[in-house]
């Protein structure tokens, strides 16, 4: 938290500086809004667990589920106007995670000069924004990159969890005679301007939705090109449904092993390098586009649009360490040199995914609590360490 | 034992306790307006950021009002300028509360313009217990600074809060952030009006050279004609049908247009005026680098060749291999083909159009497309969801600075310049009394004289309507770019004819000459109600 946060403060920041004559000027702007009510936000949470073992604590883990509800978020939200600036920290709305964890460790080998043990972490979180005030949404996940510019790809939205993709449904290609358009009226030759709205071959469609009188959104049978106002929907959210890690250990004689798996499914992942770069039309701009665009009917001239095409299933399943090492003593070389190794170890040694791009699991910020978006996102480096301790 | 441990609590507890619900903060490292804005200098820092946020009208503000008309398109060109569909939103007319445009542009407008409402009341508020022998002028300008922006305000959303601390003033109530109802549009355009007359007499005529580019006299007097002149808009109601108009102020328009023209103060630049040769290129003063000596200009945004503080227009409209010098141009906004062939090719003002083969902005020197042939631009865009990087004609009325740094170019833009009051004396003229035909045709000809040789004037024997028609056409000639084509299409009731990509739907949507309010700010202020039809 910002000092002062609570009051409105001046700074000649470069935003404020203007021009008489032929000078710049120094400004003196309020960059922030008062808030004389601000106060810590508040989280009761409940925890009940129970730790177990038997057959002699050769089985043994902890089971756990937990409740942990937020009042009073402290959010930087936009304000009602006229304000100095948009938004303000504020305490704003209710949000509740809940969630349980599962583990059992194994020691299913326990000998004098051998061992081997294995475990498996498992766990499940909720998230959910309960409450936002009165204001139905924010806006959030904004997005980068040509053609993209502040184009927004996720909502904050009551009733459903951060990271909530938020935006057209994705149909298919038109390939011939997609019309009428969401007017529904389709009269007269192909180029009256009456037609001006029917998808054409080689068009993108998304699913168009009307709001009837009670304020739901119904399914228009009339598919449209581009999609506006009510035919953003919720498209997923970035969240897994559960994520299971496995871990296992243990040696023979002097050698020792290690092995670490952990996964992540049922998460959506916005390839947004995808969307811009998997567009046949980076070609009209003399550049190059990636090899899945070849094929996937979208005509050559059309623009790459957000929707749930480019949101992917990023569940996976990481080899995130193997280590191997061998203990021995070195009484000749030094006469004292005991427990000395030598190991080899690798981190992120296999990837298993369904997802498109090159890793599921990022971390691009995107503005307030986005998550889930992958924009030229370097991969995470796959690395050996190889390594010799000799001790004293 | 125990019984000191809990004697230790109480205390503790009993210290402790004022300091939690006490939260007041007295910064000691921080500036807060309660205890600066006291002197000249620190009132102008304030006055600055005001002004600074001026710039806003070259951003949402800019592309709500040019786009949607027929004068600018964002054609998507390949994998460039969708952006989510906030362009073609804008072009199509098929923006809402809740869509790409909706959410984009015409909500930032909304906090763009009510933020410099807000920084304008801060200054006020603080310097209500200053003294010093300039306040009065500088409380003027923070005045007529935020008369701007709810002129901006009113004229994209109609009734908006009107929030102030002014003495003496009874819709001044607070400067608070608190959910407020809107006031009527006819309110917000009373208060604008009282706000300017009130302020103008302690503002200067000139400015010395040193502070060119803050607001006289003159400059009040034009935001007045410009209200005036769109009264009946801006004091109608807008249903789902459209407007009902309000209290037309014609008379006031030709007055307040008559203090301007008779002052002294400006004059038309012509090429004889400003002593160059190019035909033509004395209207184009107005719009060169070095235009703060323009004496046509009347209010302006001024800008410079540093960091932050450029003109950046050209950087919208050129083609990518057009510019030199730090930035490479983003190759979008141009003008429909219908547009462009509406100017007469004698006009010199359509000079500001580049079609057909290009060069360098910077050098003049030929330049070719991407795929390395000669750059020619094409005015016809068959499909604007489609278009390639050379295809429709772009609009340089701010021609790049010679000694720009990177994207900055030292272009001042126009609010206000002479040859609109011309042209609005003629048109109140004309609405007033068609007897007044042939005195209005021959201010529009005062405005046509500079830039046709050999001279084309209109004649004088039009019929009103044909007058009204003309005054139509000959304000997108000299306006162009100048962020005023939406009030004219809107007050001449032709917002909503068709022009190419516009969505059919919009022909019969009359509502559309009003912005909707955004779902955000319906969310953030529940007391603000959504405006008719949306």
């Amino acid at each position: 938290m910002p000092p002062y946060a609570s009051l409105i403060r001046l700074s000649a920041d470069a935003g404020s500086r203007y021009v008489f004559g032929d000078q710049a000027v120094v400004g003196f702007v309020p960059i922030n809004n008062a808030n004389p009510d601000l106060k810590w936000e508040t989280t009761d949470q409940t925890n009940v667990a129970l730790d177990y073992g038997f057959g002699n604590n050769r089985f043994s883990g902890s089971l756990e589920y937990y409740v942990k509800n937020t009042h009073d978020l402290l959010l930087t939200v936009p304000v009602p106007q006229p304000a100095v600036v948009g938004d303000r920290l504020q305490n704003i709305g209710k949000m509740s995670n809940k969630g349980v964890e599962f583990s059992l460790d194994a020691q299913i080998l326990n000998r004098a000069t051998s061992s081997w043990s294995a475990g498996l972490v498992f766990s499940a979180d909720k998230n959910k924004v309960i409450d936002l005030g009165t204001t139905p949404f924010y806006i959030t996940g904004i997005m980068s990159g040509q053609g993209q510019s502040g184009a927004p790809s996720q909502r904050i939205l009551a009733g459903q969890p951060l990271g909530t993709f938020y935006g057209p449904q994705y149909i298919g290609v038109c390939v011939a005679n997609c019309g009428p358009g969401p007017d529904g009226v389709s009269t007269g030759p192909v180029n009256d301007p009456s037609r001006a709205d029917d998808p054409k071959p080689g068009q993108q469609l998304f699913n168009h939705y009307t709001v009837d009188a009670n304020g739901k959104l119904v399914l228009s049978p009339n598919a449209t090109a581009n999609p506006g106002g009510s035919d953003f929907v919720i498209l997923g959210n970035a969240n897994p449904k559960y994520a299971l890690g496995l871990r296992t250990s243990g040696n023979v004689g002097k050698f020792d092993f290690s092995m670490l798996i952990n996964s992540q499914h049922g998460q959506k992942v916005l390839n947004e390098t995808a969307l811009v770069y998997e567009t046949k039309s980076n070609a009209i701009n003399s550049k190059n586009f990636l090899a899945g665009a070849l094929n996937d009917g979208v005509g050559p001239k059309e623009p790459s649009i957000f929707s749930n095409r480019f949101i992917e299933d990023g569940s996976f399943w990481r080899l995130q360490n193997v280590t191997v090492g061998y203990t021995f003593d070195l009484p000749r070389f030094t006469g004292t040199a005991r427990n000395s190794r030598i190991y080899v170890s690798g981190d992120n040694l296999a990837l298993k995914t369904n997802y498109t791009g090159y890793d599921p699991e990022v971390y691009t910020d995107a503005g307030l609590a986005s998550k889930g978006i992958d924009y030229l996102h370097y991969p995470r480096a796959r690395t050996i360490t190889g390594g010799i301790r000799v001790a004293f | 034992m125990i019984k000191s441990l809990g004697a230790t609590g109480v205390l503790t507890l009993l210290l402790i306790a004022p300091a939690c619900t006490d939260l007041t903060e007295v910064p000691q490292s921080s500036i807060t307006p309660d205890h600066f804005y006291r002197n000249e200098g620190e009132a102008v820092g304030g006055l600055a950021s005001i002004y600074a946020g001026l710039r806003n009208f070259n951003g949402n503000y800019y592309q709500v009002t040019e786009v949607s008309t027929d004068e600018m398109i964002v054609p998507t060109r390949g994998t460039d300028w969708y952006d989510g569909g906030v362009w073609l939103d804008l072009h199509h007319q098929t923006w809402g509360a809740n869509t790409p445009a909706g959410l984009g542009q015409i909500d930032g407008a909304w906090t763009d313009l009510f933020n410099g409402v807000a920084r304008a009341n801060v200054l006020l508020d603080a310097l209500k217990g200053a003294n010093f022998a300039t306040k009065p002028g500088i409380v003027a300008e923070a005045r007529v600074l935020r008369a701007i922006y709810y002129f901006g305000l009113m004229d994209l959303y109609g009734g908006v809060p009107i929030v102030c601390s002014d003495t003496g003033n009874p819709l001044c109530t607070g400067i608070e952030i608190e959910t407020r109802e809107r006031n009527t549009r006819a309110e917000v355009f009373k208060f604008i009006e009282d706000e300017l007359i009130a302020a103008r007499p302690d503002l200067p005529v000139t400015w010395p050279a040193a502070m060119n580019g803050r607001i006289t006299q003159g400059g009040a007097d034009a935001i007045l004609a410009s209200l005036y002149l769109n009264a009946q808009v801006f004091t109608g109601t807008v249903t789902a049908a459209g407007l009902q108009p309000g209290t037309a102020r014609w008379q006031d328009a030709v007055t307040v247009s008559d203090r301007i023209l008779n002052s002294g103060t400006y004059q038309l630049s012509t090429d004889a005026s400003i002593g160059c040769s190019t035909p033509g290129c004395g209207w184009r003063s107005n719009f060169r680098a070095d235009n703060g000596n323009s004496l046509e200009n009347i209010l302006v945004i001024k800008y410079l060749n540093q960091p932050g503080l450029g003109l950046v227009l050209a950087m919208a409209t050129l083609h990518y291999n057009q510019y030199s010098g730090g930035e490479t141009p983003w190759n979008g906004f141009s003008t429909l083909a219908d547009t462009y062939n509406a100017f007469d090719p004698a006009d010199l003002r359509r000079q500001i159009f580049l079609a057909g083969p290009q060069v360098n902005q910077v050098t003049g020197l030929p330049v070719n497309d991407r795929a390395g042939n000669p750059l020619v631009f094409d005015p016809v865009i068959p499909d604007d969801t489609k278009a390639s990087e050379s295809m429709g004609v772009r609009i340089m009325k701010y021609p790049v600075d010679p000694n720009h740094l990177d994207r900055e170019n030292g272009n001042d833009y126009v609010l206000y310049r002479l040859a609109e009051i011309y042209l609005i004396k003629a048109e109140a003229l004309n609405e007033l009394s068609a007897a007044n035909g042939p005195a209005a045709v021959a201010l529009i000809n005062k405005v046509r004289e500079r830039v046709f040789n050999p001279p084309k004037p209109l004649v004088t024997t039009l019929t009103q309507q044909q007058i009204r028609d003309a005054i139509l056409n000959e304000r997108l000639y000299e306006l162009t770019d100048e962020g005023k084509r939406r009030q004219d299409l809107i007050r001449m009731g032709a917002y909503q004819r068709p022009w190419l990509f516009k969505a059919v739907a919009s022909q019969t949507q009359p509502y559309r000459i009003l912005m909707p309010i955004s779902l955000k700010q319906l969310g953030t202020n529940p007391k603000l109600t959504q405006n008719a039809g949306y």
